[in-house]
C-alpha cells in the first residue's frame, strides 16, 4: 500500500530502496558535478581545488534549487585522503591551472599531477602509479596508514533532504583512478602484468576488508560501490568477475549484516553485470542502468526480471534527452520510466550518469515535476 | 569454403600476439604474399572483432588485445609492404578536441581503422585547432575525425573546423566527429561531414567518406 504521508525525500528514497510504496517516486538526476559547479557561476577552479564553495555545499544548494530529493555521496572511503597530500602550482593561465600534489613514503615520494579547467571537473594529467612495481609499494604504505576514522563527519549537511552515502570504490574504479595512463593502460595491465594485478587486487581486497567495517560503523544510509569504471562499456564479464566482484561480494555481505543499504553504480554497459549482482550479491539498489546508445539496459525488462530484489533507480539519458532535448522529450521519457519500474515501488526516477554542465535548467525542473505529478503513488500510478 | 587465413582470424580474435607473429612469418616463409596475409586475413579478421564488439560479443579489453596481436603482425608485414610500394587504404589524423581529455573513444576508433587497414596518425588529447591544421599541412590525410565527450568541449569542434576552413584547408579533407554529447544534428550544424555513434561504425562511414571523395 503507497505511503499516503507527505515524507521527507530521506524517508522517501530510502522507502523505495527498501522496495516499498513511498508517498510519490523519489527523484535523484544526477547532478553530482558539473551543473551545481556551474551554478556557482564561479570558475570550476574555484569548487574543485579550493573549496569555494565546497562542490558538496554547491551540491545541496542544487538540491534546494531544483526541488528534488538528495543524493550526499561526497564521502569515498578509497579516496579519503589520510594523511593530507601536499600542494604545489605548477602551471596557472586563464584556461586552466595544473597541480601537483604528493606524499612522502619510506619508499620515494607519490605524485600525480591534475588539471583543473575553468569550466569543468579536474582531470589526471600524471597518474600516481607510473611504474608498476615501485610506485605500487608507495601507494600500498600511503593506504595502509589511512586512518579511516571520521568518514561520516558530513551526515549533518544533508539532513532529511536527501540519502547520506559513503562510497568504496570497486577494484576498477581504484585502478583506473590510480594508475597513469588511466583506464586504456589499467585494462592492459590485465593482460600485460598478470601476476602483478594479482598482488595489486590481493591488496586492495584486504584494503577494502578493513574499509567496509569502517564506512559501516559509521552507520551511514548506504554505502555506494562506486563501480563507473567496471562498467562493460570500458572492462569486460571476466574482469568483473576476476577482479570486481570479490569486492562487491564482500562489501554487500557485510553491508546486509549490518542491516545497512548497498548501493552500486555501474553505467554505460551494465545490463549482463546487473543479473551477476542480482545472483551473486546482496546489492540493494542498482543504477543509473543506462539505455541505449551509451548503455544496454532496457527498464522494463530489468524490472521483471530482477526488481523483486533491486531497487532500480534511472534512466532518463543524459545525452539525448537532458541535455539535447526539449522539455516535452523529457516529461515523456521520465513517465515512461515510471510506467516501466515504478508500479509496486522500488524505483527512483534519475538520468544516466552526470547531467552535463550544459543541461538545460528548465529539464531538470521538468524531470523533479514528473515525479511529484505523475510519479504519486496515490494516484494509482 | 576452406578459409586459408582461418587460423590468422582466430588468433587475431584471441589475441595471441606471439603465435600470430610466428604464423606470419610462417606463411612469409611459405611465400605467401605479405599484402595478402593483411587484405585477407589480418583486415577481414579485424572486421570480424569490429562485428562481434557491435553485437556486445567482444569487450574492450579483448579488443586491445586483439589490437595488440594486430600491431605484432604488422610489424612483421608493414616493411614489406612499403618495399612493395603497397599504400595503405587511407590516412586519418585523430584527435581529442583541445580541453578535452578523453581518449578511449578515439582510442578505439584509431584501433579499428587500424585494422581495417588504414593508416592512423594519432594527435592525442586537449589538441587545438592549430594543430589539427598543422597535420593537415603535414600529412596530407583523407579524413580528419575530432571526438568530444563533454557539453563544453564539444563546441570546440565548430571552432577547430572553422579554424581549418579559414586556412582554406576544408576542401582538403572531410571531417567526421564522434562523442557521447555529439549527434548527427549537431554535426551538421556544424559543419562536419559524417557523425559516427560508435567505434564500430567508424570504420564504415570513414570508409565512405574516403570513397565519396575519390
Amino acid at each position: 500500500m503507497a505511503d499516503s504521508r507527505s515524507l521527507t525525500p530521506r524517508d522517501r528514497i530510502l522507502t523505495a530502496m527498501r522496495l516499498g510504496i513511498p508517498d510519490r517516486v523519489p527523484v535523484m538526476p544526477d547532478i553530482s558535478n558539473m551543473v551545481p559547479a556551474k551554478l556557482t557561476g564561479k570558475p570550476f577552479w574555484n569548487i574543485y581545488l579550493h573549496n569555494d564553495p565546497p562542490l558538496d555545499e554547491a551540491y545541496l544548494a542544487a538540491v534546494k534549487r531544483f526541488g528534488m530529493d538528495g543524493w550526499y555521496i561526497y564521502d569515498n572511503a578509497t579516496m579519503h585522503e589520510a594523511p593530507a597530500w601536499q600542494t604545489k602550482i605548477l602551471e596557472s593561465n586563464e584556461e586552466s591551472i595544473s597541480v601537483e600534489r604528493w606524499v612522502d613514503t619510506p619508499f620515494g615520494r607519490l605524485d600525480e599531477i591534475t588539471c583543473y579547467p575553468v569550466g569543468d571537473p579536474p582531470w589526471p594529467l600524471q597518474g600516481m602509479v607510473k611504474n608498476l612495481q615501485e610506485d605500487f609499494e608507495k601507494l600500498k604504505w600511503y593506504m595502509s596508514q589511512k586512518p579511516l576514522e571520521g568518514l561520516s563527519h558530513n551526515r549533518e549537511k544533508i539532513g532529511t533532504l536527501g540519502i547520506y552515502g559513503i562510497a568504496i570504490e570497486t577494484f576498477m574504479g581504484f585502478w583506473v583512478w590510480v594508475r597513469e595512463g588511466g583506464a586504456m593502460q589499467a585494462i592492459l595491465d590485465f593482460s600485460q602484468q598478470p601476476e602483478r594485478m594479482r598482488q595489486v587486487h590481493e591488496f586492495y581486497c584486504e584494503f577494502v576488508d578493513r574499509a567496509t567495517s569502517a564506512v559501516l560503523d559509521a552507520r551511514p544510509d548506504e554505502v555506494l560501490i562506486a563501480g563507473s569504471s567496471s562498467s562493460l562499456s570500458l572492462s569486460s564479464p571476466k574482469i568483473y568477475r576476476t577482479f570486481d566482484l570479490p569486492v562487491i561480494k564482500h562489501i554487500s555481505a557485510e553491508a546486509r549484516r549490518a542491516g545497512v543499504i548497498c548501493h552500486q553504480h555501474t553505467c554505460g554497459r551494465s545490463r549482463a553485470l546487473i543479473e551477476i549482482n542480482y545472483n551473486e550479491t546482496d546489492v540493494n539498489v542498482m543504477e543509473p542502468l543506462e539505455r541505449p546508445p551509451g548503455g544496454d539496459v532496457d527498464l522494463t525488462e530489468v524490472k521483471q526480471k530482477f526488481g523483486d530484489k533491486f531497487c532500480l533507480k534511472g534512466n532518463v539519458n543524459t545525452f539525448e534527452t537532458m541535455l539535447n532535448g526539449t522539455v516535452e522529450d523529457v516529461r515523456r521519457e521520465a513517465m515512461a520510466c515510471i510506467d516501466a519500474a515504478g508500479k509496486g515501488g522500488g524505483f527512483i526516477l534519475s538520468t544516466g550518469d552526470q547531467c552535463g554542465r550544459d543541461t538545460p535548467e528548465e529539464n531538470i525542473f521538468a524531470l523533479v515535476e514528473v515525479a511529484k505529478t505523475y510519479g504519486r503513488y496515490d494516484k494509482g500510478s | 569454403m576452406n578459409d586459408e587465413f582461418r587460423e590468422v582470424k582466430e588468433l587475431l580474435r584471441l589475441g595471441d600476439n606471439q603465435k600470430l607473429a610466428h604464423l606470419t612469418k610462417q606463411l612469409l616463409d611459405s611465400r605467401v604474399p605479405a599484402q595478402r596475409i593483411l587484405s585477407e586475413g589480418l583486415i577481414p579478421g579485424m572486421g570480424i572483432i569490429g562485428e562481434l564488439m557491435k553485437n556486445g560479443e567482444m569487450y574492450l579489453p579483448d579488443v586491445l588485445q586483439s589490437a595488440g596481436a594486430m600491431k605484432s603482425a604488422l610489424a612483421i608485414l608493414n616493411p614489406l609492404l612499403q618495399q612493395q610500394g603497397i599504400e595503405s587504404s587511407g590516412k586519418i589524423v585523430l584527435g581529442t578536441v583541445k580541453g578535452d581529455m578523453h581518449d578511449i573513444g578515439k582510442n578505439l576508433v584509431g584501433i579499428m581503422l587500424q585494422g581495417a587497414g588504414m593508416e592512423v596518425i594519432d594527435l592525442g588529447v586537449n589538441v587545438p585547432p592549430e594543430k589539427y591544421l598543422e597535420a593537415i599541412q603535414t600529412h596530407k590525410p583523407h579524413v580528419v575525425g575530432l571526438s568530444a565527450l563533454l557539453t563544453t568541449t564539444m563546441m570546440t569542434m565548430k571552432k577547430t573546423i572553422e579554424v581549418i576552413s579559414n586556412a582554406g584547408a576544408r576542401d582538403q579533407v572531410k571531417i567526421i566527429v564522434g562523442g557521447a554529447p555529439v549527434n548527427d544534428r549537431f554535426a551538421a550544424e556544424i559543419g562536419a561531414d559524417a557523425y559516427a555513434r560508435d567505434a564500430a561504425s567508424a570504420v564504415g562511414k570513414v570508409k565512405e567518406l574516403i570513397t565519396n571523395n575519390a
